[in-house]
């Protein structure tokens, strides 16, 4: 089976394209906006370089966040129309899932961190002593001091069950200082190498979800935004608020989910 | 030919379809379908649009308004020639999904995508329905987004004579409609209620700047209007909404009519046109018309569904760069603050 994958969700993003579960051709950069814009014109020239075409693609997997609001959207919108126009099936990931995915079979704790809104994170706790990550805490968005207080209150290194927490993610990075200072030796902020996700993970693990026959339509396929409607509502008005003190219209602010 | 258009640089998700005979003409192109999903309603919650708001609702309409737009058109995937999207100027997060998709949607089926310049497409929009509608002409282009003067030599060959250096025209009605406590959209509200009203019960002042200049300012206006409402509430005076919008739509209208038929006279053309959702004020139609006529000036514009954000104007200049041989590549940025040149 023949799959496209595709992460524009956070800091880094890119394309893949998986045979047989194989990764066969990756092209993954730390990005800005415009990285996530020109990813169809790089996924054009990995077609050519594989001597695949467009039609041979049997599948697309995307990153559906959380992250960047308008990165996810980039991604998604055109893993829809991709799914729309070659009439494949999507196999959605989340964007956490992927990135705890970069360690496997290991007796340690996996706990992405993407940085959110104001001095939000988005995280969740996996065990990865085992192929694919298991939660052990659910998806949510906090502050980085609530989630070493969950993590601690948890008990799981204390009981030595496991070794070790691995910290990945943008906010890994952000927050290192106070990771480290308030878990001490038990914490390991991961190398550069795991701490994004990657579109071949993404691939690969989409590729899954399609093959158990967990596919999503492209009509229904949204961005997992995990944002509070309420807070939603908010911020509109303040950002209306903003445009109506003479703000040009056409410049976003920052868009971090 | 067959040319799909995608439009999402702002509060409305459209596609349409466009055929064309492949000449360099507006009586070679025929429209097929023209699909818009408007948000309207949604941002009439908040009295703007919302860009956060949009963008999401661009995501979740994209696909549904393509299968559509395809439809309506009795055309499938594999008859599409190639495919032009909006790139800029407008919210960036709004363009980015039309421009992704279109992108998307060129690579999966293997043919050229061309990037469309916004403004352009309202310009565009006048070649839809007027066959015989050819450059040299001045064309008023007036919008919640913009209001620009531009002189057209000739396809893709644009002068920008004026812009504004404030608000954009659409957006006075906008804020002036909020002022009087009509309802959102402003420009459609404003254009309804001065029907009622009095167009001379309150001079308002007319921004017409240095002599010989083609640039808008309506901040001055928008603020008069306010100020005339404020004074009049101080004063226990029951203000006439349909006067006042009346006396504001005619100050906006002066200026925009009198510098529109200058450049005309200035570039020697027989022929204005107007685009852009303000295009659709009634106002402003029939006192540029009538100006025009004693100058032996003729006056076209859109239908008032090609005057909206849409995307049959979109597809409308992709069909020209095409025919010109102009088509984009996939690494085309969007750009929200992109001219005209
Ligand atoms: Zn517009």
């Amino acid at each position: 089976m023949r799959v496209v994958g595709i992460d524009t969700s956070t800091f880094t993003g890119g394309v893949a394209l998986i045979s047989g579960g194989r990764i066969e051709s990756e092209y993954c950069a730390h990005v800005t906006r415009k990285n996530s814009e020109s990813l169809m014109g790089v996924l054009d020239n990995m077609l050519r370089d594989l001597r695949w075409d467009a039609k041979d693609l049997q599948g697309v997997a995307v990153a559906i966040g959380p992250g960047s609001f308008t990165g996810t959207r980039i991604g998604v919108t055109m893993a829809k129309v991709l799914s729309y126009c070659l009439d494949i099936p999507i196999g959605q990931v989340v964007t956490l899932d992927a990135i705890a995915a970069n360690v496997a079979h290991t007796n340690s704790l996996v706990c992405p961190v993407i940085c959110a809104r104001r001095d939000l994170v988005y995280t969740a706790v996996y065990r990865v002593d085992r192929p694919e990550p298991e939660k052990v805490t659910d998806y949510d968005v906090r502050r980085i001091g609530e989630v070493i207080d969950s993590i601690k209150d948890h008990g799981y290194l204390e009981n030595q069950e496991y070794d070790k927490i691995l910290f990945l993610g943008d906010g890994a990075i952000k927050h290192k200082e106070i990771i480290e200072e308030r878990l001490g030796r038990h914490a390991v902020i991961g190398p550069p190498w795991y701490l994004g996700p990657r579109p071949g993970v993404v691939a690969v693990m989409g590729q899954g979800k399609i093959a158990a026959g967990n596919v999503v339509d492209a009509r229904d396929l949204v961005p997992f935004y995990m944002g509070k409607s309420s807070a939603e509502k908010v911020q509109a008005q303040r950002r209306l608020e903003e445009r109506a003190l003479g703000n040009e219209c056409g410049n976003q602010p920052d868009d971090k989910g | 030919m067959i040319i799909l258009g995608i439009e999402s640089s702002c509060d409305e998700t459209a596609v349409a379809v466009l055929e064309g005979t492949g000449d360099l003409s507006p009586a070679a192109i025929k429209l097929r379908s023209n699909v818009i999903a408007s948000q309207i309603a949604l941002h009439r919650e908040f009295g703007g649009v919302v860009p956060e708001v949009a963008s999401r609702c661009h995501v979740e309409a994209i696909i549904p308004v393509i299968d559509k737009a395809l439809g309506e058109a009795g055309v499938s995937l594999q008859d599409i020639t190639a495919v032009a999207a909006t790139h800029g100027p407008g919210l960036v997060g709004a363009v980015l999904v039309g421009l992704s998709a279109a992108k998307a949607l060129a690579l999966a089926c293997g043919i050229p995508f061309i990037g469309v310049n916004h403004i352009e497409a309202h310009i565009y929009a006048n070649f839809i329905e007027h066959s015989d509608l050819a450059p040299p002409f001045v064309c008023l282009v007036v919008s919640g987004g913009h209001s620009d003067l531009v002189y057209l030599a000739d396809y893709g060959d644009y002068e920008v004579m004026g812009m504004t250096r404030d608000d954009a025209a659409g957006e006075a009605f906008d804020k002036v409609a909020r002022t009087l406590g009509l309802s959102y959209p402003g420009g459609p509200a404003i254009d309804r209620v001065s029907r009622e009203g009095d167009f001379e019960a309150v001079h308002f002042p007319r921004a017409f700047l240095e002599e010989g200049s083609y640039d808008f300012s309506f901040s001055g206006l928008k603020t008069a209007v306010v100020n005339h409402v404020r004074k009049a509430q101080d004063a226990g005076r029951e203000v006439f909404v349909p006067d006042i919008a009346a006396s504001f739509q005619e100050a906006v209208v002066d200026v925009l009519a009198e510098k529109t038929l200058r450049a005309a006279s200035e570039k020697d053309v027989a022929t204005v046109a107007l685009a852009g959702g303000v295009a659709a004020n009634s106002r402003l139609r029939q006192e540029l018309s009538g100006r025009a006529q004693r100058k032996g000036i003729e006056v076209v514009y859109p239908s008032p569904i090609l005057c909206t954000d849409n995307a049959a104007m979109v597809a409308c200049v992709g069909y020209f760069q095409l025919v010109s041989g102009r088509t984009s590549s996939l690494d085309l940025p969007a750009v929200p603050n992109l001219h005209l040149e």
